[in-house]
């Protein structure tokens, strides 16, 4: 799971996972009828998620021994005290306001900050979008955004043959306040007590509806016109819910403060907590009701400590205060649920975890996709300085700063860079080449471009300024693939042309980094060195550092490779001592990984999983992580032998951890090894019982040895767990329509859609089901929702075909 | 006397810094947690340990802190973190840009810090024996010898009387592979803003309120001259 796809909306990897393998029958009476998903599966990461919570479950701890080696692994050391309850709870947050009596300066710049304006509740205050009956109006639907004379926000979705649907706006996030292209977003209340994004988001600057079809037409942020369906936007029906659920796959909680949830095994429905909906003073300070307390009672004086966990952050250093920011503005792989702020992040988090696999950057460490802040980490400023956010913004009002904390005018002002670079202020003119005054003799103009973030698209404007800070070299930044800075200005000049300039003011320019050379070649499919060119030990790189191990792993590495070249293995266990968790694990886990069954190698790992002290835990469980990445990545791929492989060396890490026992379940299912699995599902269950999802896949396993009766209990126990599964009730409702029992499968594949609007599968499965009870119209109206959702389904567009000449098309 | 020296005193502020005019200064008592936090600044944010010693801790340029409440009154503490060569001409203490409120925090601790609750005493003459006046020197290597030598040595090797009192041993400007490696800017840089800034020691103190853009390129010339170096090549246009 990647915190921080903002927008990005896609169905979880692991509903994929038990979608794909329902049984595929067809009944006899229409012969030709296929299953189909049709969506790509969400980033494998999800899958180890529940880590955290899982150790924190671990009741036994067995010894696990690799397959050729002798030497066995130490244990994980007893458990730390992070888990899902430790640290602050959302109680011991104060809320704002009761900030602004003793920090008036304070208070009063963040009210009207960009973080104190973030959302809130709907009103005329914050609200940007047209709420004025305008509809806005797709080809087969209406959406109509309105005020009702109780002064509330609701969008009125109409389509033809169904009942008006009114989803009433509980939240608003986001106020279009970016200048590079700013949004408005919509949350709504939905029965099982998930608040959830609405499909119809606002952008100011283009003054439109638009949405995000990224999961279904993949066309990006779009206008929202006549001549798209309701269902090319992926968040219809709605389905990104806000907060880091793990059922989900999404992580929302940036979008607001102090935002919990958590599923009521008791009601199954889940309870969410929002703080508010700005990003208030707590998220950056911790919990400050204890402090609140003692300087209500006078005690707050004579103590150095300013109580209950809130700090203040002005003497951080680098790296910790970066760490404060990128609570939000980055990228994150969850290694266990339940952050709040005052809680260590990097047991919650692995920041650099989202560089396995998925490559949401360029190899020179700009964004690639969609990312934030982040990589501020691969800028000259972090790397041979120490700058971190707060050098230039301020934190309290959002507004500009430089590094002796003065004010300055705006976001280009040039003291930003030149309280710093001060030789270049000294003649700018001679360095910019630019008029001053003009945009070219701004630096942020050439060296913090606005960028469009590539995941969106391009129709709409969103765009985030550079904050790797790079030296514009044009012809370089277009082979990349990045819009190189002077284009922002003379986009009627040829890149050769800019090149030729560039060439003739500068000459030879900074070069890149060895690493990032490095990257930059692999990329380019140039045959590397990969010990030479890709692991740089002795350097300050973290980002570059994991990056460039991710391209080892798989350009390079195979699982228990008969031979690894010496050179790489000499230089991945100098990584391997890196001070950065992150690049220790994945280091290795890359040894791990190509010759974990090699003595030598196998002794040095377990010598260092022996000496990890108080980084046991942080480093075992990235370590898996990457692991189980690779492992989820070779089983998708239908390579089980390899999954398998890699599942058993993170069990050699972290045994027990029920994230990878059920995956090695998946992965002896798609062998057909289904008793295998059922003792894989089974292991993971008696780790962490409550795993809804596993339940299911423990039933199809047990469907697949035709355990029926067992398969249906395991799927009700899901449902005991999360009232709410939907692929539980799916299942049922299989299992019912194979015993020909059209009644109950209906009332489950009815409970599915119910639960999940979205799901095609269901719809198509309820219209066989009402076929069969000759209930025409009905199955008719669920074919055509299985059409709406997956039109790639050939199966459900023949069945509303036929449906169609059957009954007259009504 | 006593007035007369203020309001002299006061006009010098104002004449360097175009502050509100501030008749005196009185330190505002200190929480422990303010106390705590100045001991950061001092110690850990800005240059002050890089010349001067606090709680037994720190450099040997400039007097201790550590009872600098009992031997100068706060108003002259204060200005001396606000403007030191005004205050005190003369000086090698370069002024240190910082948020106002951050210097009055500074000069509360500092003022407080040894004797509280009498922090506020009258102001005084800023020193009352004024140093001679020299002609300030003019050329890198002058400039090298008043400002940079206690620390980084004589000859750029590092070894400068003050060298063994840092935690961070000074940049050796007479090694020339090391040298090499930086462009012109990136000294001028440092030296105008300061090591922390360069990802170095933050006790190396920005004097870029005190030189000119002209001292600082002398100052770069001389470094040029220690190490025998030349910038790199890219760096060189």
């Amino acid at each position: 799971m990647v915190l921080g796809r903002k927008k990005k909306k896609r169905r979880s990897h692991k509903q994929e996972e038990v979608l794909a393998q329902v049984p595929p029958e067809v009944p006899p009476e229409m012969p030709g009828f296929r299953t189909g998903v049709g969506r790509r599966p969400w980033t494998m990461r999800a899958g180890f998620a529940l880590a955290g919570a899982a150790v924190a479950a671990l009741v036994v701890w067995t010894v696990s021994r690799g397959g050729g080696g002798a030497t066995l692994f130490p244990p994980p050391l007893p458990l730390a005290t992070v888990n899902e309850t430790a640290g602050p709870t959302l109680d011991d947050f104060a809320g704002a306001d009761a900030c602004a009596e003793c920090h008036q300066d304070q208070y009063r710049a963040w009210r009207g900050s960009t973080h104190g304006r973030a959302g809130g509740i709907p009103s005329r205050d914050n609200v940007i979008a047209n709420f004025d009956g305008r509809p806005i109006r797709f080809k087969d639907a209406v959406v109509i955004p309105s005020v009702t004379a109780n002064d509330e926000y609701v969008f009125t979705v109409r389509q033809d043959g169904q009942d008006p649907v009114v989803f009433p706006v509980a939240g608003v996030v986001g106020g279009g306040h970016m200048v590079g292209g700013g949004t408005q977003g919509f949350l709504s209340a939905f029965a099982d007590g998930t608040l959830r994004f609405l499909p119809f988001d606002f952008i100011r600057q283009e003054g439109v509806w638009f949405c995000n079809t990224n999961t279904r037409t993949d066309a990006g942020w779009v206008e929202i016109t006549e001549d798209m369906a309701l269902a090319d936007c992926g968040d219809w029906p709605p389905l990104r819910v806000f907060g880091t659920e793990d059922r989900f796959a999404n992580c929302q909680e940036c979008h607001g403060s102090q935002i919990t949830i958590k599923l009521d095994h008791e009601t199954g429905r889940y309870e969410t907590r929002v703080r508010s909906l700005s990003i208030n003073c707590e998220s950056c300070h911790g919990p400050a009701r204890r402090h609140v307390e003692l300087a209500q009672a006078g005690e707050l004086g004579e103590t150095a400590d300013l109580g209950g966990g809130v700090r203040a952050l002005g003497l951080l250093d680098e790296d910790a205060s970066l760490e404060v920011c990128f609570q939000c503005h980055a990228l994150k792989g969850v290694i266990a649920p339940g952050y709040l702020p005052g809680k260590d992040l990097q047991s919650h988090y692995a920041l650099l975890a989202p560089l396995v696999g998925d490559k949401p950057f360029f190899p020179d460490l700009r964004v690639r996709t969609f990312a934030y802040q982040m990589n501020h980490l691969a800028s000259d400023c972090y790397l041979n300085g120490t700058l971190n956010c707060v050098d230039c913004h301020d934190p309290h009002g959002q507004g500009y700063r430089d590094i002796y904390g003065q004010p300055l005018a705006g976001r280009f002002a040039n003291e930003q860079c030149t309280s710093c670079h001060a030789s270049k202020a000294v003649d700018i003119t001679s360095h910019t080449n630019h008029r001053v005054g003009s945009p070219g003799s701004r630096c942020v103009s050439c060296h913090m471009p606005y960028l469009q973030e590539q995941e969106v698209g391009n129709t709409l404007r969103f765009a985030r300024s550079d904050h790797t800070i790079p030296i514009p070299r044009p012809a370089f930044d277009t082979a990349l693939g990045v819009e190189n800075a002077c284009r922002g200005c003379h986009q009627n000049l040829s890149v050769g042309r800019l090149q030729e300039v560039t060439d003739q003011w500068y000459g030879e320019v900074k070069p890149l980094k060895p690493i990032v050379e490095g990257m930059v070649r692999a990329a380019n499919g140039q045959t590397v060195d990969p010990a030479v060119e890709l692991l740089y030990p002795d350097i300050k790189h973290p980002m570059a550092q994991v990056a460039a191990l991710t391209i080892l792993i798989e350009d390079h590495l195979q699982p228990n490779m008969p031979a690894m070249d010496p050179e790489v293995r000499r230089r991945l266990e100098q990584l391997a001592d890196n001070e950065n968790v992150d690049v220790r694990a994945v280091a290795l886990a890359s040894l791990h990984y190509a010759a974990g069954e090699d003595p030598s190698t196998r002794a040095f790992l377990a010598g260092r999983l022996g000496s990890l002290a108080e980084h046991d835990r942080a480093i075992r469980q990235r370590w898996v992580l990457t692991l189980g990445y690779y492992g989820d990545a070779f089983r998708t791929s239908g390579d089980q032998g390899n999954a398998i492989v890699l599942y058993h060396k993170a069990l050699e890490v972290l045994p027990e951890h029920p994230g990878i026992l059920r995956n090695l379940g998946l992965a002896h299912n798609a062998q057909r090894n289904y008793a295998v699995a059922i003792q894989f599902f089974e292991r993971s269950l008696a780790v962490d019982s409550l795993q809804a999802l596993a339940l299911v896949n423990l039933g199809i396993a047990l469907e697949n040895l035709g355990r029926e009766l067992e398969a249906a209990e395991s799927y009700r126990r899901a449902l005991q767990i999360n009232g709410s599964e939907a692929l539980a009730y799916f299942n049922l409702g299989n299992f019912h329509l194979r015993r020909d029992e059209f009644a109950e499968a209906i009332d489950q594949y009815r409970r599915a859609v119910a639960f999940d609007p979205g799901l095609a599968l269901g719809h198509f499965y309820l219209g066989r089901a009402l076929i069969m009870v000759n209930d025409f119209p009905s199955a008719l109206t669920s074919a055509r929702k299985a059409v709406e959702f997956d039109p790639s389904n050939a199966g459900a567009r023949e069945m509303v075909a036929e449906l169609e000449r059957v009954i007259g098309g009504r | 006397m006593m007035r007369t020296v203020t309001v002299l005193f006061t006009s010098l502020i104002l004449a360097t810094t175009g502050a509100p005019a501030q008749q005196t200064f009185v330190p505002r008592p200190l929480s422990a947690f303010a106390r705590k936090k100045a001991e950061g600044y001092l110690a850990d944010r800005y240059a002050c340990l890089g010349c001067h010693q606090l709680n037994g801790e720190g450099g040997r340029i400039g007097p201790d802190l550590t009872d600098v409440g009992r031997r100068r009154p706060p108003s002259y503490i204060y200005a001396m973190i606000r403007d030191p060569q005004t205050t005190r001409p003369g000086t090698v203490m370069p002024r240190q840009l910082m948020p106002p409120d951050r210097v009055d925090l500074l000069a509360s601790y500092l003022a407080g810090a040894s004797a509280p609750g009498s922090a506020s005493g009258p102001l005084f003459l800023p020193d009352r024996d004024p140093p001679a006046l020299t002609a300030e020197p003019t050329n890198g290597a002058g400039l090298y010898a008043k400002y940079c030598a206690s620390c980084h040595g004589a000859s750029g090797n590092g070894d400068g009387y003050n060298a063994e009192f840092l935690p961070v041993p000074p940049t050796r400007h007479a090694d020339s592979s090391a040298m090499s490696l930086r462009p012109d800017d990136t000294l001028f840089d440092g030296i105008h803003a300061g090591g922390y800034i360069l990802g170095k020691s933050h006790r190396m103190p920005a004097f870029g309120q005190i030189f000119s853009s002209a001292q600082i390129r002398s100052l770069v010339a001389h470094i040029r001259t220690l190490c025998r170096c030349e910038q790199p090549v890219w760096a060189r246009r």
